[in-house]
């Protein structure tokens, strides 16, 4: 716990602190603030009518922000100092070698997924959906007022992928990866000769698919088990539009804007499962999956 | 309050107190950080600041002892003659010439002035002169003006010489009072020779700019990435008074340099503090210009004998580094304990192996011996240089079952037939042995003064006190007649033992029985299966690293490569079942009393651990073959620092000591050295010499070796003499052993003492060194009178009148032996060539006694003895 204490007041790790109790807090206060007006016919914001300039009364408000947040880095900056470490060294690199903050939840997938996959598609994929929002979001309330009720689906996929799969992630890869990138709770100490259990197998394992025969190449009945599963998992989106084609909603929706919305939904949801599949079956005695689908090209 | 000001429109609230809040903070905070930034962060400001102050401190009072120091009557003395010089200035004779001369002055000037004025005229004239010639026109009347004005020049000069001489005669009455108040006033000065020299510094002090003090290497170093890295070195901004005198007990960190003659050679001002002491050059505050503070900074201060380490950066071909005595004698330790044996370390590239041959064991000892031995050294034998691998009975038991069966397979048998041994005397063999210098490497009979003088764990050749119950008498017999029969490449010299002395030795060391009541052991030794196993053992635990073993000459290194080991990190290492000691203990190591062990999980905690126990980390899983040596706590320390020197990161070219022709002929001695034990007997730059502990008049002990051997003895001599030594002081029972070296490695020896004394290798005709007649008499006459045969008898002579100290090489052996400028030098003064020597010098302060005889000149006076000295040996010749 006090190594722990250590790493939390590190002044390189002040960002991340910082940006839990953000989160945190501006996730009550839209909540509460979403509640609120929830429970009203009317959202307050509606009922304010009264309308100032911005020049002089917002910008005033910002010149003091400013003031204040200059005055805050100057006695940051007396109070701590630019956190450097050892000089770089091809030779000896550090353990565990840590990518900038913001990057420790791309990072952490590298734990799942294959770099390819984790460094480059998930991270693609992130900055398309990002910048499809605007064109995929057909639900004009909430504009200008905090609301639930209204924005049930957006919010909550949000949420989940910003809070769960961003903020969570880079905490886990801050304070929780020590040496070797193996996985410490707060109170266990970052043993540099901690010795994990490595007993990962594909998921066609599981059935008693081999991943390889024994002249190590490949067994196709597993490549195909991997594809049907993967495929199977993505044939959800169809699958639901064929049933619910019909609905306003769908119809609504489009074709086109519900597959982007689909995809992007199930491929969210997909690095989570992954994610659990390694993670739960430790917890249940079982061996963590490795892959589920290994193909000569990628393995997911 | 908010809720209230949440009722005022916005339009209409104030922010003047947010902002004057917000002002003032980000005001504060600013005068803050400027504050932090010049002050706080900057304590070096008030190190210079006190530094200035010890120093004036220091200095003022230096300067007032140093005039508490003058005699006042001195003072007085001077004051008077300084009063009396001034007096002399009121004289009227002083005066009125002192008015003339003024008076004759202003005339010069005025004769002076006219002089130059002449002269520029007379150019100016000249100039129209030749234009008018040259335009063709009749000149005349320039002519005549130039040589007007040529004329008055010459009227100017002869007035002035007028002036001048008349001057002249004042200044001699006028210089003569001067001079005295002059030299009044210097005398008077001179008293405060001393005082004025602290004056000076106190003022270079007060005037000195409290600054950071920045030493740049441009190109010291590569980074990780191979590029050229300056190193900048700011230490001396708060230990500023590493070179000053009186700072010689001050506190830290003004403190003076406790090595000097090594800062002589490695100036800080140019070399700076890092490239020896490590720790974070740049930084400015003690935590992290030394390196503790930052956690990240991968070279903190060095301290103790580990700042030795550093050393290698620059000299690690060398294994003598003069000002660096520990580190030497770390060195030696590697080379001597056989590290190199399993490990590949740099600058040990390949060292003869330290151990005996481990062929035909069986004609010298007997396999239960050998199973003995094998489980665990030291319990026979203490202080043994090998160290205790701890096998079990069954591991043992293969392993002698394989040297045995090799032992057998080869064909030694002893020169003499069996029993040629018999027939000694016990008493006559233990004064031999006494005597003739097999104590300087053996102990027997109780007698350890020697080893506790070499102080170091183990022994360079094994103890003879249990020898009688390990060896074979005819093996024994064998051995000492010639060692090199048994095994070609021992270092065991042979001490020309005629058949009877080998007998009597014989005789003695068969008494030293083993007095412990072992029980018998019953070793099945034809078992092909343990024969097997033996060698599987030998191999895996490379025993060959140390010993030739029939069957294993291609064996490689057993263990890691220690090259980088220095910079191995703490993550890197397995502390095995060891209970972390605090980081804040100030000792490594610790034995609990439930026999637990604790050590510092730093480098240096495992590395201690390591060398006081090599098995101390094993585990269940983790098996380690490294054998238990038993190093001392301050050889474990050296052993240590030498590690910590194993880096990769080695200094520029442009800083690397240039491993010249001559230093690798130092090398190639120095290594000789250590491995025949030359150092035991003699001392060899400052190494060693270990015997003369023995010896209470060191003239019956080995004689030393200084620096100028090599220009001491001729080249030929010594070449035979390390063949096959001859007898230079016949009172001596000590023997110099015939080591039956090699041509190259009496080669290695002879360059080696050449090298030292800075000459180069060379064949001279020595015999044909021409004798100046001039000399011939004079010499004579003077080895006559300075009573040289008094000390240096000749072959006949009676030697009982003295003791050995006084006793010195009958002369006439010099001119087949000495260097003959090496006879002149010496003469002239012997401490020079050999501090500490029992010569005397003749020439006290460069003078001779003998004022008449070739003048009385010092270095006449030498070579005409020389000459003397030269000739005797020739008649010998």
């Amino acid at each position: 716990m006090e190594q722990f204490l250590e790493i939390i007041s590190k002044p390189d790790n002040i960002p991340i602190v910082a940006l839990l109790v953000g989160v945190i807090f501006f996730s009550w206060l839209a909540w509460t603030k979403a509640r609120r007006n929830d429970a009203l016919a009317v959202p307050v914001e509606a009922t304010l009518d009264d309308k100032v300039q911005v020049w002089p009364y917002l910008v005033r408000i910002e010149f003091l922000a400013t003031i204040a947040v200059m005055a805050i880095l100057v006695l940051w900056s007396v109070f701590l100092d630019a956190p450097l470490e050892e000089p770089a060294n091809r030779a000896l690199t550090p353990n565990p070698s840590k990518a900038p903050w913001y990057f420790l939840g791309l990072q952490e997938l590298l734990v799942y997924f294959d770099p390819w996959i984790a460094g480059v598609i998930l991270p693609t994929l992130i900055i398309v959906g990002l910048m499809a929002i605007p064109y995929i979001d057909i639900n004009e309330k909430g504009n200008g007022y905090y609301t639930f009720k209204d924005r049930k689906f957006s919010i909550l996929v949000f949420a989940f992928g910003f809070i769960v799969l961003w903020v969570a992630l880079i905490v886990l890869g801050t304070f929780m990866r020590g040496p070797g990138w193996n996985f410490f709770l707060p109170w266990e100490k970052w043993d540099p000769h901690y010795v994990a259990v490595l007993t990962n197998v594909d998921l066609s394992e599981y059935l008693g698919i081999a991943t390889r025969l024994p002249n190590n190449t490949l067994n196709p009945a597993a490549m195909i088990f991997g594809a049907v599963v993967v495929m199977g998992y993505f044939a959800v989106g169809p699958i639901y539009w064929i049933w619910k084609r019909n609905t306003e909603l769908m119809q609504k929706l489009g074709l086109v804007r519900y597959a982007i919305v689909s995809f992007l939904l199930l491929s969210m949801g997909g690095v989570l499962i992954k994610i659990i599949l390694r993670l739960a079956p430790t917890a249940l005695g079982m061996n963590p999956v490795k892959y589920v689908w290994v193909t000569p090209w990628f393995n997911i | 309050m908010f809720e209230q000001r949440a009722g005022i429109p916005v339009e209409q609230r104030s922010y003047g107190k947010f902002y004057i809040a917000f002002s003032a903070i980000l005001f504060l905070g600013t005068v803050w950080a400027v504050w932090d930034e010049v002050t706080v962060r900057r304590p070096w400001k008030e190190y210079q600041e006190s530094y200035y102050a010890v120093l004036h401190e220091r200095l003022d009072s230096l300067k007032r002892a140093a005039i508490e120091e003058i005699d006042s009557t001195d003072i007085v003395f001077y004051e008077n003659a300084l009063r009396e010089a001034e007096t002399r200035l009121r004289t009227n004779e002083y005066l009125q010439a002192l008015e003339k001369k003024t008076a004759l002055l202003s005339e010069l000037d005025i004769a002076t002035r006219e002089w130059r004025f002449a002269r520029s005229r007379s150019d100016a004239a000249y100039y129209q002169y030749q234009k008018t010639s040259l335009s063709g026109a009749d000149a005349a009347a320039e002519k005549a003006e130039v040589e007007r004005h040529d004329a008055r020049i010459a009227e100017y000069a002869a007035q002035m010489a007028d002036i001048e001489a008349q001057i002249a005669v004042f200044d001699t009455t006028v210089n003569k009072h001067q001079d005295a108040l002059l030299k009044a006033t210097a005398d008077l000065r001179g008293l405060y020779v001393t005082a004025d020299s602290y004056n000076l510094k106190l003022e270079r002090a007060s005037r000195a700019p409290r600054d950071i003090k920045q030493v740049m290497l441009a190109d010291f170093e590569y980074t990780p990435f191979t590029e050229i890295k300056a190193r900048i070195d700011r230490c001396q901004t708060c230990h500023l008074g590493w070179g000053e005198d009186v700072m010689e007990d001050a506190p830290q960190p003004f403190a003076k340099h406790p090595l000097p003659e090594l800062l002589a050679v490695h100036n800080p001002e140019t070399f700076g503090c890092t490239p020896c002491h490590r720790g974070q050059g740049p930084a400015l505050t003690e935590g992290f210009a030394h390196g503790f503070e930052d956690h990240y900074w991968e070279t903190p201060i060095l301290k103790g004998v580990e700042t030795y380490a550093t050393c290698n950066t620059c000299h690690s071909e060398e294994t003598v580094l003069k000002h660096a005595k520990p580190f030497t004698k770390a060195k030696q330790l590697v080379l001597e304990s056989g590290c190199y044996g399993c490990h590949e370390i740099k600058g040990y590239t390949d060292p003869p192996k330290i151990g005996p041959v481990l062929n035909s064991l069986t004609s010298k000892t007997t396999p239960e011996w050998i199973y003995r031995w094998v489980g665990n050294p030291k319990e026979y034998n203490p202080h043994t240089r090998m160290p205790n691998f701890a096998f079990g009975e069954t591991d043992a038991e293969a392993i002698t079952a394989y040297l045995v069966k090799i032992g057998r397979e080869t064909d030694y048998s002893p020169q003499r037939p069996r029993g040629s041994f018999a027939g000694g005397s016990a008493s006559r063999g233990k004064e031999l042995f006494e005597a003739v210098g097999c104590q300087a490497c053996h102990v027997a009979g109780g007698y350890t003064s020697i080893r506790d003088e070499r102080g170091t764990s183990y022994d360079v050749a094994p103890e003879l006190t249990r020898v009688g119950s390990k060896v074979n008498a005819d093996w024994l017999f064998d051995w000492l007649k010639n060692p090199r029969h048994f095994n070609p490449t021992t270092r065991m010299p042979s001490l020309r033992l005629t058949d009877d002395e080998a007998r009597n030795l014989v005789a003695y060391l068969v008494t030293l029985k083993d007095e412990r009541n072992l029980p018998r052991v019953t070793l099945d030794l034809g078992n092909p299966e343990k024969i097997a196993r033996g060698d599987a053992l030998i191999r895996e635990y490379g025993c060959a690293g140390c010993h030739e073993i029939k069957g294993m000459e291609r064996e490689g290194k057993v263990s890691v490569n220690l090259s980088d080991f220095g910079r191995k990190k703490v993550e890197q290492m397995d502390f095995g079942n060891t209970k972390p000691l605090g980081k804040t203990a100030d000792f490594d190591y610790q034995e609990n009393a439930d026999g637990t062990v604790s050590v510092k999980h730093t480098w240096a905690g495992w590395v201690y651990g390591k060398l006081k126990n090599s098995r101390l980390y094993i585990t269940d899983r983790i098996a380690q073959k490294m054998p238990i040596f038993s190093f001392t706590e301050e050889e474990i320390t050296l052993m240590r620092a030498f590690l910590l020197s194993m880096t990769r990161e080695v200094a520029l070219p442009t800083y690397q000591h240039d491993f010249t022709k001559r230093i690798k002929d130092l090398e190639a001695g120095r290594r000789l050295s250590v491995h025949y034990n030359c150092i035991q007997c003699h001392t060899l730059e400052d190494r060693g010499g270990f015997m003369s502990v023995k010896y209470e008049d060191p003239g019956l002990g080995p004689p030393p070796l200084p620096e100028s051997q090599g220009a001491k003895v001729q080249e030929q001599w010594l070449h035979s003499f390390l063949r096959n030594p001859s007898t230079v002081r016949p009172w001596l029972k000590l023997r110099m052993p015939t080591f039956q070296f090699s041509d190259q490695e009496i080669g290695s020896i002879q360059k080696y003492f050449l090298a030292m004394s800075n000459q180069d290798f060379g064949i001279r005709d020595y015999p044909a060194t021409p004798v100046e007649a001039k000399y011939v008499s004079p010499g004579r006459k003077l080895f006559d009178l300075y009573q040289c045969a008094k000390c240096h008898p000749s072959g006949a002579a009676d030697l009982s009148e003295l003791s050995a100290s006084d006793l010195a090489p009958d002369l006439s052996l010099a001119a087949s032996r000495l260097k003959p400028e090496w006879i002149v030098e010496w003469i002239i003064d012997p401490q020079k060539l050999q501090p500490g020597t029992r010569m005397p010098s003749f020439f006290y302060e460069g003078i001779a006694p003998d004022e008449e005889t070739l003048g009385g000149n010092v270095r006449e006076q030498a070579k005409a003895l020389s000459t003397h000295i030269w000739n005797l040996g020739k008649r010998n010749r």
